[in-house]
């Protein structure tokens, strides 16, 4: 019985097998396209990550809290809707939250552990790191700065990244006169949107 | 976003020191209509430039393809600055994360 167990076993497996070969037969009819493979090169981001600045202050809490910055390492503008996640010394996920004006908090941490920040954000570098445990009624300060990936380390279709310099382009507009970037250049800024088109 | 929505902070963007300039798959003729939809539907007047890049030639520059659609723009907003340096940028795509007129102003006022 227990042999025959297996056997229906191998079989449904290669039942199973046969109608994944079909299926994927079924989809190589269409345009074949080549993806590049980008899986074995790690992004490296243009500039080298940077440690980030920790400081301790007294609180009026009877816990720990652990406050942060998120900032561009080239532009020093602040991150907003970036993922920052706080991590405790037993690896267990205490808390995930995202940014807001490029500011983080987490209250009510608890004290004497070493803590483990990742902060995470489409087009930079994700940075990970950890905290020395602190005791209680303090407050730990950090300066997270995010380095912006290469551009042609983005996905297709994500854009460019913040701070590098913006392809020139001149096209018309809707009267058939030419507009390009350049005739803004050292007098005004440029507030770019790509649209859909079409309506 | 709309070009019809954005219309409404045309002004704000202007005060705070940016042109507004939008790029679209569509030609002049195309970008003409839109115009003219947009002030029948919506009663607004577009004053900001649609620029045509039937080409795509700004679209691949700026990585703007829409990966599901490759004929046209995926949406996505920059502010370049004086000397042309990409100093924010808002991809639309974002679940849950729709840009809006006024967003634009007050990251231009934050640069």
């Amino acid at each position: 019985m227990a042999i025959r167990g297996e056997l229906t076993k191998i079989q449904v497996l290669m039942a199973l097998g046969a109608i994944l070969i079909l299926c994927l037969g079924c989809g190589s009819d269409e345009e074949s396209i080549v993806e590049p493979d980008t899986s074995t090169d790690e992004p490296d981001p243009v500039v080298p990550t940077v440690s980030p600045e920790v400081e301790v202050e007294k609180n009026e809490e009877e816990s720990v809290t652990v406050r942060g910055l998120v900032l561009d390492q080239i532009t020093k503008n602040s991150l907003i809707d970036v993922r920052v996640q706080l991590t405790d010394e037993a690896g267990v996920v205490v808390e995930t939250l995202t940014t807001a004006s490029g500011v983080f908090e987490f209250k009510e941490v608890a004290a004497d552990q070493r803590l483990t920040i990742t902060v995470d954000f489409d087009e930079y570098k994700e940075q990970e790191f950890t905290v020395d445990p602190v005791s209680v009624g303090e407050t730990v300060k950090l300066e997270v700065e995010l380095a912006p990936l290469k551009p042609e380390q983005l996905p297709e279709g994500d854009g460019l990244t913040v701070g590098v310099k913006a392809p020139d382009f001149n096209l018309p507009d809707s009267n058939g006169e030419m507009i390009a970037l350049a005739d803004y250049a050292g007098k005004q800024k440029v507030v770019l949107v790509f649209d859909r088109g079409g309506w | 976003m709309q070009l019809g929505e954005l219309q409404q902070d045309y002004a704000a963007i202007q005060a705070a020191g940016a042109e507004l300039l939008a790029i679209s798959t569509d030609n002049a003729a195309q970008a003409k209509k839109a115009i003219e939809d947009v002030k029948r539907l919506a009663g607004v007047e577009i004053e900001f430039p649609l620029l045509g890049d039937p080409e795509l030639k700004a679209i691949n520059a700026y990585n703007a393809k829409d990966p599901l659609n490759p004929r046209i723009a995926r949406p996505m907003t920059y502010i370049i600055d004086e000397s042309g340096v990409i100093r924010w940028k808002f991809l639309d795509v974002r679940v849950g994360n729709r840009l809006k007129g006024d967003r634009i102003v007050a990251e231009l006022k934050s640069l």
